[in-house]
């Protein structure tokens, strides 16, 4: 098998069990969104539809399942005769596959949700096209960042000593606290940022923050090569 | 290719503790070598070495005269069975193999199946949820099909019952002799693996103590049975192994071989002279203090 199939086995194969984990996250998180707003009929509830409402359940769910999985999935592909390398970027990969395939999901969900009750277009992805491309970009980057952010942390406590582990913690506030600083969100990441500084520039243009988002995954998955390429993979 | 694997001059350092000391060996190809040496040896950190599971601090462990480290091409061609926890694992037994099957190029499927019947491993079970003898017998199942040039079990019989073992011992030979390759063979069962081996590696505190193959390294005993009072006087002044004595008989193990004359004078004295057991022979090399040197 030759070194290119090998990273395009090993993203195959890791985004096919991430998605099918996702899968359930996106039918648990549809259920309760149908359950509240059933409930809830104002649009206090979900002022942009669907999307805006699995965004954050799926940044968490993101972090969790990279803090989860890379311990078992690094020692599984090692202990297979995959190198460390291969398992790098075919997880990277399949990461970014699946962090996006999140999003597509989500917003063809929403697409069926604006289609049978269309929203008022300033609340709406789907006033334009460009609109709702843009949301799943933004979306799906923030992801991706979420998912570095967990398998940095896991990588730390799989295979280093105590003070890389806490470096890990701290490294992966930074990801949080640049990301929101280069979307402007709201709610707990935009306190924190506040901390820091209270006069964030949250009007940044959509080609900075994507840019900076792209230079932080850069960087985060830097990070996490330099760390692994050469980890002891534990024999349990 | 070539499969021949070396260390050569390899420390691996823990911290302040320094868990393999200068070791250098060859491995030939296609044999079958028991790695021996008693708990916390360095047995498992020499075979995660070849494996790739870790970097040595310093030297080079090699297979044909390629580094295993980060070597996409030699990985592949090395797999490690050891007693692994799968107290998480929700795939099934047939998920476990088809995993196996994507990633080891040799993998033989239809043996796997074989092994499953032999091993009454039930396919559609968690693994999880298998018992301990079970979950070796897949480690076992999933390290012979992969049919690795480079093939290590490092004490992956843990859990078996006896009758398992003499299917894994069975299956091991029968395989290799279809499919020769290098087996390593980790391992604190001494007397019943034996005759598996075809080299013998002894590691003692980090240090490689000896490297023979077995035949030869069971002629550094000899057990000297007779009536009791004159094989006390025979093994007067030599090292002595273990004693056992049955009635008015008395069979001794000694460590050294016997001159010419010795063995003259044993058939004048009417004592029988015999082959002492790798056991013995493994026991005494490892508890001894002085005798930690390099030999080859």
């Amino acid at each position: 098998m030759t070194f290119k199939n090998r990273i395009a086995q090993v993203a195959s194969d890791s985004a096919k069990y991430h998605l099918s984990v996702a899968a359930w996250f996106i039918v648990v998180v549809s259920i309760i969104y149908i359950v509240l707003g059933s409930i809830f009929t104002t649009n206090d509830f979900t002022p942009s539809g669907f999307m805006a409402f699995i965004y954050r359940p799926a940044k968490i769910f993101s972090l969790i399942y990279a803090i989860s999985a890379t311990g078992s999935f690094l020692t599984f592909f090692v202990r297979h005769g995959v190198t460390r390398r291969d398992y790098f970027f075919g997880t990277a990969i399949a990461l970014v596959l699946v962090s996006f395939a999140i999003m597509i999901i989500a917003a063809i969900i929403a697409s069926i949700e604006n289609f049978i009750f269309p929203a008022a277009e300033s609340v709406s992805f789907f006033g334009s096209s460009g609109l709702a491309l843009a949301a799943i970009a933004e979306y799906s980057l923030n992801i991706i960042c979420y998912y570095l952010t967990g398998w940095l942390i896991a990588t730390m406590f799989y295979g280093y000593d105590m003070l890389r582990k806490n470096l890990s913690i701290l490294g992966a506030a930074l990801i949080v606290i640049m990301l929101s600083m280069l979307w402007g969100e709201s709610g707990f990441e935009q306190s924190i940022t506040k901390m820091f500084n209270p006069h964030s520039p949250w009007e940044l243009s959509l080609a900075i923050s994507i840019l900076g988002t792209l230079l932080l995954i850069a960087l985060v998955l830097w990070i996490i090569r330099a760390f692994t390429k050469s980890i002891t993979i534990k024999m349990k | 290719m070539s499969y021949e694997t070396a260390f050569h001059q390899v420390n691996m350092t823990y911290g302040n503790f320094q868990a393999l000391k200068d070791i250098s060996f060859r491995l030939e190809e296609e044999k079958i070598y028991g790695l021996l040496g008693r708990n916390g040896a360095g047995k498992s950190t020499l075979l995660s070495l070849l494996a790739a599971y870790r970097k040595p601090s310093t030297g080079t462990v090699t297979i044909g005269g390629q580094e295993v480290f980060e070597n996409s091409q030699l990985m592949s061609q090395v797999a490690l069975s050891y007693n692994t926890d799968y107290s998480e694992e929700s795939d099934k037994v047939k998920d476990m193999l088809d995993a196996a099957a994507c990633y080891r190029p040799n993998f033989d499927s239809s043996y796997a199946e074989h092994l499953v019947k032999q091993f009454k491993l039930p396919r559609d079970k968690q693994v999880k949820k298998l018992s301990n003898g079970m979950k070796s017998a897949l480690n076992v199942t999933i390290g012979l099909a992969s049919r690795c040039p480079v093939t290590i079990f490092d004490e992956a019989y843990v859990g078996m019952d006896a009758p398992t073992r003499e299917i894994f011992y069975r299956e091991l030979l029968e395989d290799h002799a279809r499919h020769p390759r290098t087996i390593i063979l980790s391992t604190h069962l001494v007397s019943e693996m034996d005759y598996l081996f075809e080299e013998i590696i002894i590691i003692k505190r980090g240090r490689l103590l000896m490297q023979e193959r077995s035949d030869q390294f069971l002629e550094l005993g000899v057990s000297v049975t007779g009536a009791t009072q004159v094989v006390e006087d025979f093994v007067r002044g030599m090292k002595r192994l273990s004693t056992r004595q049955l009635g008015g008989t008395t069979s001794v193990r000694i460590y050294g071989e016997l001159s010419e004359m010795q063995h003259k004078e044993a058939r004048k004295l009417g004592l029988e002279l015999g082959n002492v057991s790798m056991q013995d022979l493994f026991i005494h090399l490892t508890e001894e203090e002085d005798t930690d040197d390099v030999q080859k």
